[in-house]
């Protein structure tokens, strides 16, 4: 933890009430820096997903416009949903936030690295299917990993608006380098990852980043963990 | 659930659907001007995601420690919105101005679909300002206690919301029914009638708040007046780019929730700012448009065909006067050409109307997959260039694999190619046969032959609404006749200008470019990222 941010945490009343409700106090010992390097990581393994997700599943299902809008809206539903989800979470009693946070992250890996495998596998199941089933399959192949990715954001500012107690600082800190990170993983998915890798080995790509994120957090988490009181 | 929260909630709404209806927007404009390059989605996505962060960044300077009570957050939020949604309308005749400094001829190397990319910084900019509405709606709206979180993610649930309206209102009905400078323009207006909410809701008073109201509807006025003139001609200019000359315009422009379709003064056909054919069925030597009259040369009698990619019409309607062929089907992505651009042209208009004709809207590789049990004696695909955006999904061999399932016992497979080495590799992985014809692949799951009398009597048969392509009475048409069948001379010539050339598969497979090349898949992308 940056020593600003310690200052506050311990100073502040605000946060007495704050961990017994909904806080981590534990995950608390990550550094800041450290968080937002993750979260930035976070934000290009996101891109990356969409580019080639996007891009697959228009391959298996058709590059219509009523495909187009199916992925759209898939992802938005998704992002929208999993925030809700993220927020809902984020103010329960005694949630380890950050704990919550690597979970998604190792768990958006996993889909990730199955993905592809797994549109496939339903692109030939719904072979000679109607538009509304083939649909409705596809928004559910990209709504599952989308709502993990759309909990993440609510469930960092609960956790930095618990340090900070500043919430435009928190939304726009940890904003920025999420949406940093989802701009550089767009340029990097076209200009250098899709057409040297191809999809699956970008797709593998995004799910190490993942992982890395995720692992990350829960080492920060133990070493923070076997810190004597 | 309190009256600012709700305030800030209509707020983040509004704000996704504007920004997300400016992204569509600027998708296609920069999908235009980088003549569909398959990164240039990428590319845009990114500077635009890169703006919204940096304009996030930027509220922290607008924000104090009082937690949102002071309405100068408010007051910096309206400027925001209003220099957002003045610089947004202004992106894509910026952009159009900008691009005829590119030269025309650098376009399909990449290189000048490049220098489109410098102009990306206002793209930058408007997202930036944009961008810093959502931290400062947050910061004005949500308390810092332990329901922080769940606050946030009403809010962003509420911007997804607007966003994924402004994608799908602005994407597939606004594109169908207005054109850009509409689009802009309208979009324009509901940034700054938000702009000005926003200024009456941050309790400016008196002659302060006059003063802002009047800065809105100035430019409010400001974009009503100069619309008109920035974007006229903005296709032109984005097409032609160095070679736009002042006052040229095309023929027709169709803006559909599909795409850009331009045809020019000369019948050329351009889709998503590229090359994409020609209206005219006419033959003459070294005319390209010999590769569809083609097939009889190859097949004894293609009678039942599939045309992948209708287009302008022109080859489909080669071939619907193909004496042999009793049955099309015309498998086409974009609705707009069979609606809007084949009905105004008296030399194609005729398929739609043909019996032989069916006419699909659906996408290519769909429309095979979900018709297992059809069979062709020809599919016909004149795809579009291979570098483009979703040109590897017609030239892959997962792709070439399922036209060959479809192919009846000695059936062909002619596609363009468009000088892919990739792609005539692939083919000649998936196919037994394999020819170059120009620069088309014809291919078959049976060796291919040619027959020289077959293709003179089906082209001397050939008649286009009672008037021949050959007249048989004119010996300059019977000269033309001959010399275009003198292209069977050719078959197994390497040294041959290539209008006149037809490779055999020894001499594929002798050409160090096509043997060294990569095969194209679904997996690997093919042209589309990165040119070779």
């Amino acid at each position: 933890m940056g020593p600003k941010l310690m200052t506050k945490a311990t100073t502040s009343p605000a946060l007495d009430n704050a961990s017994t409700q909904g806080s981590d106090t534990h995950g608390l010992g990550i550094p800041q820096r450290a968080l937002f390097l993750i979260f930035t990581l976070s934000g290009i393994s996101a891109l990356f997903y969409q580019l080639i997700w996007q891009r697959a599943l228009l391959t298996i299902f058709g590059s219509n416009i009523e495909s187009v809008t199916v992925v759209v809206s898939a992802f938005m539903l998704g992002l929208g949903i999993g925030s809700i989800a993220g927020g809902a979470i984020s103010k329960r009693p005694g949630t380890q936030l950050l704990l919550i946070f690597a979970t998604v992250e190792i768990a958006i890996g996993i889909y990730g690295a199955f993905s592809l495998h797994l549109f496939q596998w339903v692109g030939h199941f719904t072979a000679n299917s109607g538009t509304f089933q083939t649909g409705l399959l596809t928004l559910t192949l990209i709504l599952i990993p989308t709502l993990l990715m759309g909990s993440t954001l609510p469930l960092l500012v609960a956790h930095c608006v618990n340090v900070s107690k500043n919430v435009g600082r928190s939304v726009s800190t940890l904003y920025f380098v999420n949406t940093l990170g989802a701009g550089i993983g767009a340029f990097l998915a076209a200009f250098v990852f899709l057409g040297m890798l191809g999809l699956t080995r970008s797709v593998y790509l995004a799910v190490t980043l993942n992982l890395l994120a995720g692992v990350t957090i829960l080492y920060f988490r133990r070493k923070d963990a076997s810190r004597p009181a | 659930m309190n009256p600012r929260f709700l305030a800030a909630l209509l707020l983040v709404t509004l704000t996704g659907f504007i920004s997300l209806s400016y992204e569509i927007c600027w998708v296609r404009l920069y999908s235009f001007v980088t003549a569909s390059r398959a990164w240039a989605f990428g590319a845009m996505l990114g500077t635009y995601l890169i703006g919204l962060a940096l304009g996030s960044l930027w509220s922290l300077r607008f924000q104090d420690a009082d937690n949102g009570n002071n309405p100068k957050h408010l007051r910096a939020l309206s400027l925001f919105v209003l220099a957002a949604n003045t610089i947004g309308f202004l992106v894509a005749p910026l952009v159009s101005w900008l691009a005829t400094l590119i030269p025309y001829q650098s376009v399909e190397t990449g290189q000048g679909a490049v220098m489109a990319l410098a102009t990306l910084p206002l793209i930058a900019i408007s997202a930036a300002l944009l961008g810093a509405t959502l931290p400062l709606i947050c910061h004005f709206a949500i308390a810092p206690d332990e329901k922080a979180g769940a606050r946030l993610s009403y809010l962003y649930l509420g911007n997804i919301i607007g966003s994924g309206a402004g994608s799908l209102l602005t994407g597939f009905i606004l594109m169908d029914h207005l054109q850009m400078q509409q689009i802009s323009v309208l979009l324009a207006f509901l940034g700054l009638i938000l702009s000005a909410g926003i200024a009456f809701y941050s309790k400016l008073h008196g002659i302060q708040l006059a003063k802002r109201l009047a800065l809105t509807a100035i430019a409010g006025l400001a974009i009503l007046i100069t619309a008109p003139y920035l974007f006229n001609g903005l296709f032109e200019r984005l097409q032609l780019k160095s070679s736009y000359h002042h006052d040229e315009r095309f023929d027709l422009i169709v803006e559909s929730r599909f795409g850009v379709v331009t045809i020019d003064r000369n019948r050329k056909i351009y889709g998503g700012g590229i090359y994409d054919g020609y209206i005219g069925t006419g033959l003459k030597p070294g005319s390209w448009m010999v590769r569809p009259y083609f097939l009889s040369a190859v097949h004894p009698a293609p009678k039942k065909v599939l045309v992948i990619g209708l287009s302008g019409g022109t080859w489909t309607q080669i071939l619907a006067h193909n004496p042999h062929v009793e049955n099309i089907t015309a498998v086409e992505i974009n609705a707009a050409y069979s609606e809007r651009v084949i009905p105004r042209y008296a030399e194609v208009r005729s398929i739609l109307t043909n019996p032989k004709v069916e006419i699909v809207i659906d996408d290519g590789r769909r429309w095979l997959r979900n018709h297992p049990e059809e069979k062709f004696d020809a599919v016909i695909a004149n795809a579009t260039y291979h570098w483009r955006e979703h040109a590897s999904s017609l030239l892959s061999r997962e792709f070439m694999e399922q036209v060959k399932a479809h192919l009846n016992p000695g059936g062909i497979y002619l596609f363009n190619a468009t000088g892919s080495d990739r792609a005539a590799k692939t083919a000649l992985e998936v196919f037994p046969d394999c020819a170059l014809l120009l620069n088309n692949i014809l291919a078959s799951n049976a060796p291919l032959s040619y027959d020289k009398d077959r293709w003179r009597k089906t082209l001397a048969a050939y008649n286009y609404e009672g008037k021949p392509l050959f007249e048989s009475s004119n010996g300059k048409d019977l000269e033309n006749l001959e010399e275009i069948l003198s292209i069977i001379d050719n078959l197994g010539v390497r040294e041959v200008a290539t209008e006149k050339r037809l490779w055999t598969r020894e001499i594929l497979e002798k050409d160090s470019g096509t043997m060294k090349a990569r095969p194209i898949t679904d997996d690997n992308l093919g042209h589309e990222f990165w040119y070779h």
